[in-house]
């Protein structure tokens, strides 16, 4: 066998490997959820996954037990028997499924409703702002501002633990989409709209985030970062940079 | 009995040239069902390969991490074209071609109601493809803005060339296109069936035409406005989608996803017709449970014109409970429809030919592609995996792995028809391995990746976040898909040049159309059998089981 042949057979062995692996899990292959709302869109989603594998499962058990069992034996030419039909059968495959998405639904929807609840009162509030291909987030009260810069990985939020966040999500030009894998969750920048939305940030560390809707020619490249941190380490950030810009801002 | 008839020979044919100018003169002005029917389904199979070669492409830039082949201007185009291309150039139209060819059969008709309509539509349909395939010609290259085309950014502000505009006015055709064989297909079938064919004797295939064409009556006029105001937009001064003079882009997905959605089932609903054909026949029963079978298709037609906002969840503007219920929602009619199958099969005395052998694949597929359906309908997961490669798979799933499988399972199936001659069963087996290894490969780690959050559209990614890997494995699977392909080719070449005949019925088929020669004459039917159930030409052949009365013979 080839270098390469070797090189291709033992990548696809990786790849089965870390598909199967990835199924066993505990997220089923999605990330933990780094705040408090990602944990429950993990929840959601483990509900759906384990539902996805019992019905699915069930529905190709049946089909491969109908191709084995079934399959014409050779020289066997009779026809089967020609049934039409069976209603209460059909009443019963129907009336099942209704009753499972009934129940994925409901779940779905509470879980929503947290999801999108937003405080009376956040801790902390950022604004976002979209550009093709950048993001400005600025501290409103603090007045600290931070743009991505060409050729830069990002700009990088800084929130603290723990604490909730109200995010005023809006775009300059075309539609972008504020999207942070490890939280599980994206909101789509409009231009002329403005969303509002908290997250409340469940461990500290830095998390990638990127654009998730397409704009442009450097939509791939459209990406930041978020570091949480503790409470205190936060606040000496914030004064750290509002003290930095307001020098910027007097040399200017 | 005879139920067959040879074909009139033609009277003495002079010159060999001039008789192949006439032949070409003939295809291209030609009003038979048939001939446009050929015409539709050779040009999307032409359009899949060339989607297909645009795939390819996609996948060897996805391949590793870097940008190593094309630019972010070219790559945007190829997606694009791409997506378009699949979507609105080949597996829409294929169906719709099929439909041409087959409907007036399966019903006993000469033809279709309007014939020269027909030809008009089929040459809107090839000048759309054209038009969108000239933008790699024009300044600033094809459109480039994704096969959806959101607003602002197809605005001629953010996308100045002439790419989108001739995209715009090439899917206007096709819609023009689709609007009139929709009203065709009504027609004939409202007013052409032969004595005797009921609508609840009408074969499935004819069904679920019927309702695909119902669904384009709806669906396609909306989608020609909302490109009409985005060329008004881009051309005339509109602002009807700018944000900044007081438009709304939000407005644009609605207009395009209020088509976008029933496109899915105007794609998918031809072909949920192709595997009820060929299910029962291949297990030698008839379909189970028909009249639940045709009235979950109607649910489906119902539901699909109610759901369309669910692309729009992360969009924060649009009713997301509603959108949701009605998208679980139509998983039920779609899952009954896999229990038809499946109690078509139990009990039957299957053959795995490759028809059927393209039609279990699609059941596998399918079922994935439904499953992680539902999963998409839940809003507050959506929110984690819209836009990512988990979508991307997802749809390949229905539309590759669904849709464009049973392509081929139709291909197989009716080519002895449509031909006279059979396709090699051998290389069909191969075809069919290659592709449902080469499918899974590709689309399987998409999943995977798309779940650890890969964005869409991105012509690079890097390589500190565990996309490599599965993305290496995608772009294998696509050359092994491709493979699959190549030896469809090569036995579609083998089979027209040593051919072997396949005579009227080489299935043992149960609709009008296995009733009539291979190919069918020019009128398709010199006597049209008797019809006494949704199976007359099984009638024929078990005259024993069928109602008494049948085997008599009525005239068209
Ligand atoms: C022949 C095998 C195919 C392969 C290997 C393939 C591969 C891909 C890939 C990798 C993308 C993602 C591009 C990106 O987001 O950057 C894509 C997008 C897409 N594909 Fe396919 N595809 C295939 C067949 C099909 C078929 C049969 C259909 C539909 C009938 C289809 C419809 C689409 C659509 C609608 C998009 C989205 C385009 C966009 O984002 O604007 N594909 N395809
Ligand atoms: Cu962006
Ligand atoms: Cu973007």
């Amino acid at each position: 066998m080839s270098v390469h042949a070797r090189r291709v057979l033992s990548a696809l062995v990786v790849a089965v490997g870390a598909a199967l692996l990835s199924g066993c899990a505990s997220s089923f292959g999605i990330p933990d959820g780094a705040t408090e709302q990602g944990r429950d869109i993990n929840d959601l989603w483990g509900r759906f996954f384990v539902a996805s594998l019992i019905v699915g499962g069930i529905t190709l058990a049946l089909i491969v037990i109908a191709i084995v069992v079934f399959r014409r034996r050779r020289g066997d030419d009779a026809l089967p028997r020609q049934s039409e039909g069976n209603v209460p059968l059909e009443i019963v495959y129907t009336a099942i499924p209704i009753a499972i998405v009934i129940v994925l639904w409901s779940l779905s929807m509470t879980t929503e409703n947290r999801v999108l609840d937003v405080a009376d009162d956040p801790d902390v509030s950022v604004h976002v702002e979209a550009f093709a291909w950048g993001w400005r987030f600025g501290y409103p009260q603090e007045g600290v501002e931070l743009v991505s810069e060409p050729d830069t990985a990002g700009p990088q939020m800084v929130l603290p633990v723990g604490r909730t966040t109200r995010i005023r999500l809006t775009s300059d030009d075309v539609i972008h989409s504020f999207y942070v894998p490890d939280f599980l969750f994206k909101r789509d920048a409009v231009p002329g709209h403005v969303w509002e939305f908290d997250i409340t940030p469940a461990e500290t560390g830095v998390f990638e985030g990127t654009c998730a809707e397409f704009c442009g020619l450097n939509h791939a490249f459209m990406r930041f970062s978020v570091r949480v941190v503790e409470p205190a380490e936060y606040a000496s950030w914030l004064r750290t940079a509002a003290d930095a810009q307001a020098e910027q801002e007097a040399t200017l | 009995m005879s139920i067959t008839a040879e074909r009139p020979k033609v009277g003495a044919t002079p010159d060999p040239s001039h008789r192949r100018r006439g032949a070409i003169v003939e295809w291209l002005t030609t009003t038979d069902h048939k001939k446009l029917g050929v015409l539709y389904m050779c040009t999307a199979f032409f359009f899949f390969l060339v989607g297909g070669l645009l795939a390819l492409g996609i996948r060897l830039e996805l391949a590793e991490p870097g940008q190593q082949f094309f630019s972010s201007h070219t790559y945007a185009q190829m997606f694009t074209i791409h997506g378009t291309t699949m979507i609105f150039l080949f597996a829409a139209p294929f169906g719709l071609g099929l439909a041409n060819y087959l409907v007036p059969l399966q019903i006993g008709a000469p033809d279709m109601a309007f014939p020269r309509l027909n030809a008009l539509s089929y040459w809107l349909f090839a000048a759309g493809g054209l038009l969108i395939f000239l933008g790699f010609g024009a300044s600033g290259g094809a459109a480039g803005a994704g096969w959806t085309g959101y607003a602002p950014l197809s605005e001629v502000r953010w996308t100045p060339g002439a790419g989108i505009d001739l995209w715009i006015i090439g899917l206007t055709l096709t819609s023009i296109s689709g609007i009139l064989t929709g009203l065709n297909l009504v027609t004939t079938v409202a007013l052409l069936r032969a004595p005797g064919m009921t609508m609840w004797r009408l074969p499935v295939f004819t069904w679920d035409m019927l309702t695909t064409s119902v669904i384009i009556l709806m669906a396609f006029p909306p989608v020609a406005t909302a490109l009409s105001l985005l060329l008004i937009d881009r051309r005339l001064g509109g602002h009807v989608y700018d944000a900044a003079t007081g438009g709304d882009p939000i407005l644009y997905q609605h207009l395009f996803w209020f088509l976008g959605h029933p496109e899915v089932y105007i794609v998918i609903l031809p072909f949920f017709g192709v595997i009820t054909e060929i299910i029962p026949v291949f297990s030698r029963k008839p379909l189970f449970g028909y009249f639940g079978f045709i009235l979950a298709t109607l649910a489906i037609a119902a539901l699909s014109m109610t759901v369309w906002a669910h692309h729009m969840f992360t969009t924060g503007a649009v009713d997301n409970p509603f959108f949701s219920a009605m998208s679980m929602m139509i998983a039920v009619p779609t899952g009954v429809k896999f229990f038809n199958w499946i109690f078509t099969m139990w009990g039957g005395k299957i053959s795995f030919k490759t028809p059927m052998l393209f039609a279990m694949g699609f059941l596998f597929n399918f079922l994935i592609g439904g499953v992680t359906g539902v999963i998409l309908a839940s809003p507050s997961i959506d929110f984690h995996v819209q836009d990512t490669y988990f979508l991307v798979s997802h749809f390949h799933y229905v539309m590759m792995g669904g849709a464009a499988f049973l392509v081929f399972a139709a291909i197989y199936f009716w080519f002895p028809k449509f031909t006279g001659i059979k396709l090699r069963e051998s290389l069909g087996r191969l075809t069919f391995a290659l592709m449902f290894v080469g499918f899974n490969l590709t689309f399987w780690p998409q999943f995977v990746v798309g779940l650890r959050g890969m964005p869409r559209r991105i012509v690079d990614y890097p390589s500190s976040l565990g996309y490599d890997t599965p993305n290496l494995v995608s772009s294998i699977g696509s050359g092994v898909l491709a493979l699959g392909v190549l030896v469809f080719l090569i036995d579609l070449v083998v089979s027209l040049r040593r051919r072997v005949p396949a005579g009227g019925d080489p299935w043992g088929g149960y609709s009008l159309e296995w009733a009539t020669s291979s190919p069918p004459p020019e009128h398709n039917f010199d006597r049209v059998p008797p019809i006494r159930s949704v199976r007359p030409t099984f009638d024929l052949r078990h005259p024993e089981l069928a109602d008494p009365g049948a085997g008599k013979e009525v005239s068209p």
